[in-house]
């Protein structure tokens, strides 16, 4: 590990060092304004990064965010006569402002709505831009904005400038580099690639998708102001669409959801113009097939195709056949395997200081049952899904949930954890009202959940996915992450440590840092688990978890499941299939058929009830049954 | 009455490109950003064809649109295809670097300066009952009629049309039954340009030709749709229209200056009150 | 009529269906059961093309269509109805069934004749044939896509999942169309969760578990068998403790 550190030491030092000698090694001063240009438009690039690339949102209002930072910045700084501080700081608060103005609202909106509606706003600043005279100086622009000055330090020229625009870009790359890894930047990327199942894990969506928004917005703003210091004339031609395109352009190129990309795409889209040059009248032409060509050969932009080389090297993973559990060589790592066939799980970590925390002792049997639902009732269309369930779960209990294909489990399920809402009836969380509640905020209160067809944000590593499930029971802020303060460090290590004790309860810490993609589907089903675990819920909803695996997996599915119950004190409810893991498992069962309950008992009780014989094989196996 | 009939031959160019537009939209769910540019194309070629070259003017337009159609066809390879299973922003890029390209080889082809196209048909204004009318206007507003006819005709009655819109529908099911995808991909790429070219040919008479002309109309194009509803044949159309009547009125009656402000002031207002547009979106069947 | 050998299919790095081996003869009706994430759509996928194999062969009367595109795979007489009863919304019942052979080339006549065959032995849809799609109930729906796939007139009908979503009365009358058709001479590839359905239906079958086939045999000892009773059809005594 130490050969690594100092090897990535010596590359930061030496790239440290040649940017500070930058200024030098340009034999033109046109080489430099270049330079400049390319480390502002980053600024902008990054602030797109967040919003498209961690956030997944197409905004086309990048540059008109960047106008506005611009000419807050130059009207303070000329026409009110303030320093450079006040202008960058008034551009830094106007440019969110207006991020926030516009995000609340549209972030509703679905995907080509929202773009249009940031298109709408794009426009109409450059209109407000272009014809308010009195403010903006309309279409002739604003000339003689003074340059960037921090105090006594004034930035007038290219080499001087180059200093203030490098710090300022490394420092929006760092702020990406540490929002990546913190608790919101795993919140937005899980957004971005999974709402429901976001939501599901206790992240508060609609906060992140603004945040992002907001951050965007804020960098652009920022850019601007440095923008119109360096070129000290500003007009509205340059704040336009085909600008953001640009922008989008330079990202996409870059890569777009890396830290890297956004400097990479823009250094490239900047200077590749000037490189082309030499084909004079044609370079432009050119310029605008590289795009299409740079796209094609590496659509995950260029900081993606060198990790996807960096992959296909010869000592990387060879492709291998899912393997067969039962099957699966522990000699392979060298390490016992915790997958004791029959005999229960056993956690590779038996840290016990770190038990405690998952691990809440079975209550005093309350005269409140954990969850209650009254009278619950969904349509949709014409198609009654759930009609009048009601539905009483006792702290504590395993709680079945069977019936035939359709019979309204999964809506069931979803109305529990808040997905939907019912159209008559209540749910009831120890005798709290639920309905206002949506599905972040009931993770919140201790639901958590499992998904019929396997929910992992599929661009983390299994260690991440969890982690995300954290969210509700974490609080750092994007101030302190910036600063990464002593209280976010220590957050991140509780964070992991209870991601990596949920893991090793499912029996899958070996598999933290692989992803999802490489895992066979029942392992995945168990990193699904282990995210519900580390919600710290109190009532644990699967949706046949135990599909898609093979005996031996199911068989270790029940145990862990009794262990959750017993030892966590987690109360499960569990739609299945298979009878075996609901027999084994549950304490009683409720049977669903139409969206009503028909049969509701033991399990045996309910094996062998007429009712549900019929329900589940229909008429035609009824007939040949009868006529056996 | 004039402004009324000249708005609406503005806009019913305006709905051709438009038109052109969500096919694209329909068929490969992109917003095309060199949409503009082929009614740039179309309006530069028929100048070349026509008057540089001297073909007459009817065997020129069947040249632009063949032209154009295959030009449609030669983009879907380069900047469609290969991007086809990546997301919608990176082929909206790509359109926009092919944007970038078409202007700037025009550029070199024709030059800067803004060229000028004669009236093909005269510039006597023709008494219509009442009305009178610059010839080229009652020809942008035939043609376009005619057009309207030929997809509604082109894409409900016949087998090639039925199946260019089932795959916009569905494209994995049309799979299944059998249709080339590429190939319908192709085939409405050539459209998209070929209207747009002939918008341009309709356009080059009205205006000077310029290498920039094609940006505004682009945008218009893309507002027009919104304001139609996205995706929307018919919308497209109807937002055209809309534009080009606004544009029109705003100019006579507030001010010819801002008159490109007022289309961006209807979509503002269309995405606030209707905010699915005239005719709402096109119901799609997502996988 | 069909044969599957040793198909290896991967997403990306991840082996999803490994060494998958198979036949459907001539007039029979082979389910195809297994849980969720089996690889049972996947297989199917295979066959029509939507999907390429890394290896493998898969043949159709003699001739080898591995890795062929779905529109040669549809022109060679197989017809995959995916699951999920993907009508096409904006057109009327009668148009969808056209889709059937529009593409293919076939002559109006004949298509004609073929969309009057299925209505004739769906009056539901005889009854709608001039609604729009969208607007039929989700069981009408199911019958659109089956018929649709006829009106190509295959030599092989795939059907991918076709009781998911419907009430079991529903369910009843997809079965019997299903049957009905295997009467009229179709070879069928029926892919279900409803282990209890299919095999009830076919002939043979075929239990796929993590992408490998586990256990074949004919449906009736498929239907007997312990482990299939106890996974799929939701009968059985014996406990997981």
């Amino acid at each position: 590990m130490s050969a690594f550190r100092s090897r990535r030491s010596l590359a930061i030092l030496s790239a440290a060092a040649l940017a500070a000698i930058m200024p030098w090694l340009f034999p033109s001063a046109y080489g430099l304004v270049l330079l400049n240009t390319a480390l502002m438009y980053s600024i902008v690039v990054i602030g797109l990064n967040f919003v498209y690339g961690f956030g997944g949102i197409f905004s086309l209002a990048q540059a008109a965010f960047w106008g506005i930072g611009a000419y807050t910045s130059a009207l303070v700084t000329t026409d009110a006569h303030q320093g450079y501080m006040v202008g960058l700081l008034a551009a830094s608060v106007v440019t969110s402002t207006f991020g926030l103005v516009l995000g609340v609202p549209t972030l509703k909106l679905r995907s080509h709505y929202l773009t249009m509606a940031t298109l709408a706003f794009a426009e109409a600043v450059r209109l407000v831009l272009m014809n308010t005279e009195r403010l903006t100086h309309g279409a002739n622009g604003i000339r003689g904005i003074p340059p960037a000055s921090l105090g006594p330090l004034v930035f007038d020229t290219p080499e001087r400038s180059y200093y203030l625009n490098l710090a300022m870009a490394l420092s929006a790359l760092l702020l990406t580099v540490r929002f990546r890894r913190s608790r919101l930047g795993r919140a937005l990327e899980a957004t971005r690639d999974d709402e429901m199942a976001a939501a599901a894990s206790g992240v508060d969506v609609t906060h992140a998708r603004v945040l992002s928004f907001v951050l965007s917005a804020f960098l652009a703003g920022v850019a601007g102001s440095l923008w119109a210091a360096f070129t000290s004339y500003i007009s509205p031609e340059t704040f336009d669409l085909f600008s953001t395109i640009r922008f989008v352009a330079m990202l996409l190129i870059g890569g777009a959801g890396t830290a890297a990309g956004p400097l990479v795409g823009t250094l490239l889209l900047t200077f590749l113009p000037e490189w082309l040059r030499f084909l004079e009248a044609y370079y432009m032409a050119i310029y605008g097939l590289s795009i299409v060509l740079i796209l094609i050969f590496a659509p995950t932009g260029l900081v993606g195709l060198v990790r996807t080389l960096g992959d296909s090297l010869p000592h990387a993973k060879p492709i291998r056949a899912i393997p067969r559990d039962d099957a699966e060589p522990s000699a392979r790592s060298g390490e016992q395997t915790e997958l004791a066939s029959g005999a229960g799980l056993q956690p590779v970590e038996s840290d016990d200081s770190s038990r405690p925390s998952l691990t809440r002792p079975r209550g005093l049997e309350d005269e409140i049952p954990l969850l209650t639902a009254t009278g619950l009732t969904i349509a949709f269309g014409g198609l009654v899904a759930v009609d009048r369930v009601e539905l009483s779960v006792a702290e504590g209990e395993i709680r079945g949930i069977i019936g035939p294909n359709g019979s309204g489990k999964t809506t069931l399920l979803n109305l529990i954890s808040g997905v939907y809402r019912p159209s008559q009836g209540h749910l009831y969380l120890r005798g709290e009202l639920l309905d206002r509640f949506g599905p972040s905020d009931r993770v919140a209160r201790g639901i958590a959940r499992t998904f019929q067809n396997i929910r992992l944000f599929p661009r983390m590593t299994v260690l991440d996915n969890v982690k995300v499930g954290t969210y509700a029971r974490s609080s750092a802020g994007i101030g302190r992450i910036f600063l990464r303060s002593r209280g976010v460090v220590a957050e991140e290590a509780r964070v992991e440590a209870r991601a990596m004790e949920a893991l090793a309860i499912v029996g899958l810490a070996r598999r933290a840092m692989d992803m999802p993609g490489d895992l066979p589907y029942g392992q995945q089903r168990l990193v699904e688990v282990a995210r519900a675990l580390a919600t710290e819920p109190r009532l644990l909803l699967l949706d046949e978890p135990a599909a898609g695996m093979s005996l031996a997996e199911k068989q270790r599915l029940v145990d862990l499941v009794k262990r959750l119950n017993r030892e966590m004190g987690i109360t499960v409810i569990v739609i299945e299939h298979d009878m075996r893991v609901i027999s084994g498992l549950c304490d009683r069962v409720t049977v669903l058929n139409f969206g009503k309950v028909i049969a509701d008992g033991t399990p045996q009780q309910v094996r062998d009830d007429p009712a549900v014989v019929e329900a589940y094989l229909g008429r035609r196996r009824r007939n040949r049954a009868e006529s056996r | 009455m004039q402004i009324l009939i000249s708005g609406l031959a503005m806009g019913s160019v305006y709905g051709l490109v438009a038109l052109g537009f969500v096919l694209l939209v329909n068929a490969a769910d992109i917003i095309n950003f060199a949409q503009g540019e082929f009614v740039m194309l179309g309006a530069f070629l028929v100048f070349t064809f026509a008057e540089l070259w001297g073909i007459p003017y009817l065997p020129a337009i069947v040249m632009v649109m063949a032209a154009m159609a295959l030009f449609g066809m030669v983009m879907e390879r380069i900047a469609y295809r290969p991007l086809r299973n990546t997301n919608t922003a990176t082929i909206i890029v790509s359109t926009l670097g092919i944007s970038v390209f078409l202007q700037n080889m025009a550029l070199r082809v024709w030059g800067s300066v803004p060229e000028y196209f004669g009236q093909p048909f005269g510039r006597q204004i023709i008494d219509l009952g009442g009305i009178r009318l610059v010839p080229q206007h009652l020809l942008i507003l035939v043609v376009t009629g005619l057009l309207v006819l030929l997809q509604h005709w082109f894409f409900h009655s016949t087998r090639l049309g039925k199946l260019m819109r089932a795959t916009a529908q569905d494209k994995q099911t049309a799979r299944l039954l059998g249709v080339n995808i590429g190939l319908m991909t192709s085939l409405t790429f050539a459209m998209a340009s070929a209207l747009g070219g002939l918008a341009g040919i309709l356009l080059a008479p009205t205006f000077y030709i310029s290498v920039e002309m094609g940006v505004r109309v682009g945008i218009k194009a893309f507002v027009a749709s919104i304001i139609g509803g996205w995706g929307s044949i018919p919308g497209a159309l109807v937002g055209g229209l809309v534009i080009g009547l606004v544009e029109v009125l705003a100019a006579a009656y507030v001010s010819s200056l801002y008159k490109d402000v007022f289309a961006f002031v209807v979509l503002i207002a269309v995405l606030v009150l209707m905010p699915r547009g005239i005719f709402g979106e096109r119901v799609a069947q997502k996988a | 009529m069909l044969s599957l050998d040793r198909i290896v299919v991967s997403y990306g790095r991840v082996e999803v269906l490994h060494e998958i081996s198979m036949e459907v003869r001539n007039g029979e009706i082979v389910a195809l059961i297994g849980a969720n994430g089996a690889g049972k759509s996947t297989t199917l996928r295979a066959i029509s093309g939507v999907l390429r194999p890394t290896s493998g062969k898969i043949t159709l009367e003699g001739n080898d269509i591995t890795g062929k595109p779905p529109e040669r795979v549809a022109a060679a007489g197989i017809a995959h109805v995916p699951e999920g009863r993907r009508v096409f919304p904006g057109f009327t019942v009668m148009e969808n069934l056209e889709f059937g052979g529009l593409a293919l080339g076939r002559p109006a006549e004949e298509i004609r004749k073929r969309v009057e065959a299925v209505l004739e032995m769906f009056p539901r849809l005889r009854e709608r044939y001039k609604q729009y799609a969208w607007s039929l109930s989700g069981g009408e729906q199911q019958m659109l896509v089956i018929g649709r796939g006829l009106v190509a007139g295959p030599k092989l009908l795939m059907l991918d999942e076709p009781s998911l979503g419907l009430a079991p009365t529903m369910v009843d009358q997809v079965y019997d169309v299903i049957s009905e058709i295997r009467a009229r001479g179709t070879t069928i590839l029926l892919v279900e969760q409803n282990a209890a359905m299919a095999l009830d239906v076919a002939d043979r079958g075929y239990v796929l578990e993590l992408g490998r086939v586990v256990l074949q045999g004919s449906a009736a000892d498929l239907a007997e068998d312990e482990t299939v009773k106890h996974s799929y059809l939701g009968t059985g005594a014996e406990d997981l403790a």
